[in-house]
C-alpha cells in the first residue's frame, strides 16, 4: 500500500491550494478527490476574487487546477473518501476503490447544495425544478422562473436568468434578502425581478411539469401560489462530513470543528479547510487562506513526528 | 462486445455537469458523441422526449439513460456493456 506523508481530501479551492503548499514544501502528497469541480465549479459569476475583477468558476478552477499539476503531487481524481481509520502512526484512509496510508490528512471535502425537502420537490427536478443554474437556465427561455433563496448565490441566479427568462420570483425565508448590498441594490433595479419576502415556501404542484409554486405569507400566514415554469433551489449547503461522523468534533451544523490558527481538528495530525470547517463565512478566498494554514501545520506536525 | 457500445451526451458549453460527465468519459478513454444544445437548439425536443425531463446533463449509453453526474450509474452501464 502507498505510504505517504499527507493525504489531502478535495479537489476545489482550499484542497488545490493545500495541494500546492505542500508539494512546495517536498511533502510526498496525495490528493483524492471526487472531482474536479466543487462548489466553485457551480458558480456562474465570480467578481470577488482579488485579481479577477469576474470570472465563472469553472474558469477560476481551471486556472488553480493548471497551477497544481504544476507541482510534483499524485493526485487521484474520481475517487470518493469513505473512511478514515487511525494507525499506530499516522492514518488509514478508504476510497470505495482502494486504502492508503499517510501521516497527516487535510480535509477539504466543501458542500453541497441543500434540498428544501418539501413536497412534490423531488417528482420535479428535471421538470421544472433544478439546482444547478448554469446547467439547466436556458432551458426556460420567455418563461417565467422562481429562484428560491436570496442570499448571494440566489440573487446571483436571479441576475443570470435576466438573459433568458420573462420574469423572475426571486423568493426568501427571512423578511429581507441576505446577499451582498451590491447584488440587492442590482436587484432591486429590475423590473423584472420580483422579490417575495417572508415566503415558506410548502410544495411544488403541477401535472407532468411545474406549474405552481405554493408558499406561505409568514407574517399574515396566507396561503399564495406563483405560477411558474422553472423554479431554481439556492437556499445554502450541507457540509460534506459523512464519512467522518463519530471520528472527528462536529458542531450542529455538521461542520468539522477547528483551531483557526492551526485549522486541526479534534484529532491530532487531521486538519481542515474551506467550506467544511466550522469559520463561519464561506468564501472561495477563505478557502484558499485556509488551505494554506492547513497545509503549513501539516508541513510543522510531519516535520516533528519525523524528529 | 466494446464496439457495440453508442454513447451519446447531451450538453452546453456553460454546463458544469456536463463538463464532468465528458471529462470521466474522457479519463476512462470512452469515445462519445456530444450533442450541444447552445449549437443544435433543436435538439432539445428529442433529448426532452428520451430522458422525459428538462435537465442536463442527459447521457445515454446504449439504452440507458443518466441524468446529471451519477459516477456509479455510469461505471455500472459501462460495465453492463464491458467498457470498462
Ligand atoms: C452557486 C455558488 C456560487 C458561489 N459564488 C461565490 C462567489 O461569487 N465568491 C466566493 O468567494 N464564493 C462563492 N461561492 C462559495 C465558494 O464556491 C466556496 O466557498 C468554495 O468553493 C469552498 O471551497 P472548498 O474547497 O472548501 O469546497 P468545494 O468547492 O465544495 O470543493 C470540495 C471538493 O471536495 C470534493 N469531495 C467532496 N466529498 C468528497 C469525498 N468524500 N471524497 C473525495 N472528495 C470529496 C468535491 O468533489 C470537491 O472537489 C459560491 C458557491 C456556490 C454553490
Amino acid at each position: 500500500m502507498a505510504q505517504y506523508d499527507l493525504i489531502i481530501l478535495g479537489g476545489g479551492p482550499a484542497g488545490i491550494t493545500a495541494g500546492i503548499y505542500a508539494s512546495r514544501k517536498k511533502l510526498k502528497t496525495l490528493l483524492i478527490t471526487k472531482e474536479f469541480l466543487g462548489q466553485v465549479g457551480l458558480s456562474w459569476r465570480i467578481e470577488n476574487y482579488p485579481g479577477f475583477p469576474k470570472i465563472n468558476g469553472r474558469d477560476l478552477l481551471k486556472l488553480f487546477h493548471n497551477h497544481l499539476v504544476q507541482n510534483e503531487i499524485t493526485i487521484q481524481n474520481y475517487e470518493e473518501v469513505i473512511k478514515i481509520e487511525k494507525l499506530k502512526v499516522g492514518f488509514k484512509l478508504k476510497t470505495k476503490e482502494k486504502e492508503y496510508n499517510s501521516l497527516a490528512i487535510i480535509i477539504a471535502t466543501g458542500a453541497e447544495l441543500k434540498r428544501l425537502n418539501i413536497k412534490n420537490e423531488e417528482r420535479f427536478i428535471g421538470k421544472g425544478i433544478s439546482y444547478c443554474l448554469t446547467c439547466d437556465e436556458k432551458a426556460f427561455e420567455n418563461k417565467k422562473v422562481a429562484v428560491i433563496g436570496g442570499g448571494n448565490t440566489g440573487a446571483e441566479a436571479a441576475i443570470s436568468l435576466l438573459k433568458f427568462a420573462s420574469e423572475i420570483y426571486l423568493l426568501e425565508y427571512l423578511d429581507h434578502l441576505t446577499c451582498d448590498e451590491i447584488l440587492k441594490e442590482e436587484i432591486e433595479n429590475q423590473s423584472r425581478i420580483q422579490i417575495i419576502t417572508n415566503a415558506e415556501v410548502l410544495s411544488f404542484e403541477g401535472d407532468g411539469e411545474l406549474k405552481k409554486i405554493v408558499y406561505q405569507e409568514r407574517k399574515t400566514k396566507k396561503i399564495h401560489e406563483i405560477e411558474t415554469a422553472g423554479c431554481f433551489i439556492q437556499i445554502g449547503v450541507m457540509p460534506n462530513t459523512e464519512f467522518v461522523k463519530g471520528f472527528i468534533d462536529l458542531n450542529e451544523k455538521r461542520e468539522i470543528m477547528s483551531n483557526l490558527k492551526t485549522m486541526e481538528t479534534s484529532h491530532k495530525g487531521i486538519f481542515v479547510a474551506g467550506d467544511v470547517c466550522d469559520f463561519p463565512f464561506k468564501q472561495i478566498v477563505v478557502a484558499v487562506g485556509q488551505g494554506a494554514s492547513a497545509a503549513l501545520s501539516a508541513y510543522s506536525y510531519i516535520k516533528e513526528l519525523n524528529n | 462486445m466494446t464496439e457495440k457500445v453508442k454513447i451519446k451526451i447531451y450538453s452546453s458549453p456553460d454546463c458544469s455537469y456536463c463538463y464532468v460527465v465528458k471529462d470521466y468519459l474522457s479519463h476512462q478513454g470512452i469515445g462519445f458523441e456530444e450533442i450541444d444544445l447552445y449549437e443544435q437548439p433543436e435538439k432539445r425536443q428529442e433529448m426532452e422526449e428520451i430522458s422525459k425531463q428538462k435537465n442536463i446533463p442527459v447521457l445515454i449509453i446504449n439504452d440507458e439513460i443518466i441524468i446529471g453526474w451519477k459516477k456509479e450509474k455510469i461505471d455500472e452501464a459501462l460495465k453492463k456493456y464491458g467498457t470498462i
